[in-house]
C-alpha cells in the first residue's frame, strides 16, 4: 500500500514536470533564441544556451516590425473598440433587463445573433461592403463592427438581473434621476462584469488576426501582430532570421504576459465565465 | 455602506444635477426610453451581421465583376462549381477530420488533465495558470513559436526526434504531416482553457456525491465513469459545441503556419472561403462556401438550443 503511493507520488511529479515542459519550454525557446546571434540560432544540433547573449536583435525587431506605427495602430483599434463597446453595450443591457418594450423579444434576438454567426461565414459581404463604402483601410472598419458583441450586451444582462428591484426603487423614490440610478447604484454593483469584459474585449482586440488581415488591403491601418508575423514571412524560408523574428515576438506578447502575471485570477476567470454563464 | 448613506448621497446628488446642462437632462431622458439605449447596439448588429447574411446569400448566386464592380446573377452555378470540386472536397474532408480530432483529442485531454490538476496544490495550480498562457496570446504568436519549433531543417523538435532515434519530419512543409501539425498547435493553444472550464465543472459537482460513493466502497474509475461523467455531462456539451464550431470557422492557425499546405493537405474551410475570394477572385464562390459553413455552424447552434440544458443535466 505505502509502495504504491510513493510509485503514484513519482508519477506524478513525472507528468507534473512533463506537463511544465510542454507548456514553458516553447516560451523558453522563443526568448533564448531572441538573444542569440543570427548564426548561433539557425545552428543544427541547436544550443540550449546561448553562447552569448545578444540584446541587438531587438533593435533589429523594432525597426523591421514598424513599431511605432503598427502599435499606434493596435493601440487605437483596441482601446476604442473597448471604449465604444462598453458605452454601447451597458445602455444596451440595461434596457433588456430592467424595462419592458415592444419589440423587446425580437430585439434580443437580433443582439443574440453574433454568437451564433461566426464572421468566417460573413467576412466577404463585410469586405464587398466596405470597398463600396470606400472603409477599407481605416480605423473605422476596424473599430465599427465591435463596437456591438452579443455576448458582452447578454453577459451585463444577466448581471443587470441580478440587481434587486428594491434598491433602485428606494433610489428612484428618493427623488433621484435616471442617471443617478444608473451611476451611483447600479455601475458600482455590476462593475465586476464590466471590468471582465472590457478585459476580454481588450485580448481579443489586440491579438485579433483574421480580421485585421481580411479586410485591410494595405497597410494603413495593420495592427502588430500582422507586422511581426510579416518579420518572417517577407524573406525566403531559408533566409528567415529567426532571432530577429523570435526578439519581436516576445516584444508583441510582453504587454499580455504582464497583465496576465499581474491579474492571472481575473484572467482566467474572464474567459470562462464568458463561456459557461 | 447603510441604506441611509447611500440615500443621502443620492438626495446631494439630485441636488447638484439640477443645475445641470442640457446635455445632463438629455441624457436623462434617454435611459427611460429603451429604444435609444438599445439604438447603437442594434444599429451595428442589423448592419454588420443580419445583413451581411443575405447580402451573402445573394452574392452566392451572382458572379462579382472586379472591375465594373457589380453582380450578374448565375443561379445556382457556384454551389454547382464546388460540389464537383475536388479541391473543395478534399477541404471538406480535411475540415470534418480536423474537427473530429480536435474534439475528441482535446475533451478527452482536457477532461484527464482537469480531473489530474484540480487538487488545489501550489504545484497543480501553476501548471494551470501557466498551461492557460498560450490561450490570452495571438495566434501569430503561437504560430511563429512553433513554425520555428518545427523547422524542418534545424528546428528542435526534430532534434528531439533525432536524439531520442527517430527520422526527421517535415512537420508543416510536408502534405502527410501538415494537417497533423496544424492539430498539434491549435491543441496547444486551446488546451489550457478546456482544462480550465473542465475544473470550474468538477468544482461545481457537490461533495456529498463523492462521500455517497466513497461509504457505497465504489472504486476509483467506477466513481469516475459512474459519477464525474455524468455529472460533468453539461460542461462537457459546452465544450463539444464550441469545439465544433471554432473547428469548423479555424483559419488563423492555418493562414499562418501551412496556407492551405501542398495539394490542400491542412486546407480548412474558412480558409478555402478567403482563397477563392481574395487570392483568386471568385466571390461568388466564396460566398457560396461561406453559406455551406453558416449551415454546418447554424446546425450545431439549433442542436446546442435544443438539448442543452435538457438532456444533460442529471442533477
Amino acid at each position: 500500500m505505502k509502495k504504491e503511493s510513493i510509485l503514484g507520488k513519482i508519477v506524478e511529479c513525472v507528468f507534473l514536470a512533463f506537463l511544465f515542459l510542454l507548456f514553458v519550454f516553447p516560451f523558453y525557446w522563443m526568448l533564448i533564441t531572441s538573444l542569440k546571434t543570427t548564426l548561433e540560432a539557425v545552428q543544427f544540433p541547436p544550443t540550449l544556451w546561448p553562447s552569448k547573449l545578444i540584446f541587438a536583435n531587438y533593435a533589429d525587431a523594432w525597426k523591421a516590425a514598424g513599431f511605432v506605427k503598427y502599435g499606434k495602430n493596435t493601440i487605437i483599434i483596441t482601446f476604442a473598440a473597448v471604449a465604444l463597446q462598453l458605452i454601447a453595450s451597458v445602455p444596451a443591457a440595461f434596457a433588456f433587463a430592467r424595462m419592458n418594450f415592444r419589440g423587446k423579444k425580437l430585439f434580443f434576438t437580433i443582439i443574440l445573433s453574433d454568437m451564433m454567426i461566426p464572421i468566417q461565414a460573413i467576412f466577404i459581404p463585410i469586405f464587398l461592403m466596405y470597398s463600396r463604402l470606400g472603409w477599407l483601410n481605416t480605423y473605422r472598419s476596424m473599430i465599427i463592427p465591435f463596437i456591438y458583441s452579443g455576448y458582452s450586451i447578454f453577459f451585463m444582462h444577466n448581471a443587470f438581473m441580478q440587481v434587486s428591484n428594491e434598491v433602485l426603487e428606494a433610489a428612484r423614490l428618493d427623488g433621484s434621476s435616471e442617471l443617478a440610478v444608473m451611476f451611483k447604484v447600479i455601475m458600482p454593483m455590476i462593475k465586476p462584469v464590466i471590468i471582465t469584459l472590457a478585459l476580454l474585449c481588450f485580448v481579443r482586440r489586440w491579438n485579433d488576426y483574421f480580421w485585421n488581415t481580411v479586410l485591410t488591403t494595405n497597410d494603413t491601418v495593420r495592427t502588430l501582430p500582422i507586422a511581426i508575423n510579416a518579420i518572417t514571412e517577407a524573406k525566403d524560408e531559408l533566409l528567415r532570421r529567426w532571432d530577429v523574428s523570435m526578439a519581436g515576438n516576445v516584444m508583441l506578447m510582453a504587454p499580455l504576459l504582464i497583465l496576465y502575471t499581474v491579474a492571472s485570477k481575473r484572467i482566467k476567470s474572464a474567459f470562462v465565465y464568458s463561456g459557461i454563464k | 455602506m447603510s441604506m441611509n448613506d447611500t440615500t443621502a448621497t443620492l438626495s446631494r446628488e439630485r441636488l447638484e444635477l439640477k443645475e445641470r446642462s442640457w446635455f445632463y437632462k438629455a441624457l436623462n431622458t434617454a435611459l427611460k426610453c429603451p429604444y435609444v439605449l438599445i439604438a447603437p447596439a442594434i444599429i451595428v448588429a442589423l448592419w454588420m451581421v443580419i445583413y451581411p447574411i443575405f447580402f451573402g446569400l445573394y452574392a452566392s448566386f451572382t458572379k462579382w465583376d472586379m472591375f465594373t464592380k457589380s453582380f450578374t446573377w448565375v443561379g445556382l452555378a457556384n454551389y454547382k462549381f464546388l460540389l464537383v470540386s475536388e479541391d473543395f472536397w478534399k477541404t471538406m474532408g480535411n475540415t470534418l477530420l480536423y474537427m473530429v480530432v480536435f474534439v475528441l483529442a482535446g475533451i478527452s485531454l482536457n477532461v484527464l488533465l482537469g480531473v489530474f490538476l484540480n487538487k488545489n496544490k501550489p504545484a497543480h495550480n501553476l501548471i494551470q495558470t501557466i498551461m492557460f498562457t498560450p490561450h490570452i496570446i495571438s495566434f501569430v504568436s503561437v504560430a511563429l513559436i512553433w513554425l520555428w519549433l518545427m523547422q524542418p531543417a534545424n528546428g528542435i523538435l526534430n532534434y528531439v526526434l533525432n536524439i531520442l532515434g527517430l527520422k526527421s519530419s517535415y512537420w508543416y512543409r510536408s502534405a502527410d504531416s501538415s494537417l497533423l501539425s496544424i492539430l498539434i498547435v491549435a491543441l496547444w493553444k486551446g488546451m489550457g482553457y478546456g482544462v480550465l472550464v473542465v475544473i470550474s465543472g468538477l468544482r461545481s459537482i457537490p461533495q456529498y456525491v463523492y462521500e455517497a460513493a466513497r461509504l457505497d466502497k465504489s472504486s476509483k474509475p467506477n466513481t469516475f465513469f459512474k459519477i464525474t461523467l455524468p455529472l460533468l455531462s453539461p460542461t462537457l456539451f459546452f465544450l463539444i459545441v464550441t469545439s465544433v464550431v471554432s473547428s469548423f470557422c479555424t483559419y488563423d492557425v492555418v493562414a499562418l503556419m501551412t496556407k492551405g499546405g501542398t495539394d490542400n493537405s491542412s486546407n480548412l474551410l474558412a480558409y478555402y472561403i478567403y482563397q477563392q475570394g481574395f487570392l483568386f477572385g471568385h466571390f461568388g464562390r466564396a460566398m457560396a462556401a461561406s453559406m455551406i459553413l453558416l449551415v454546418m455552424t447554424s446546425v450545431i447552434s439549433f442542436l446546442n438550443f435544443k438539448f442543452a440544458g435538457k438532456e444533460v443535466h442529471y442533477q
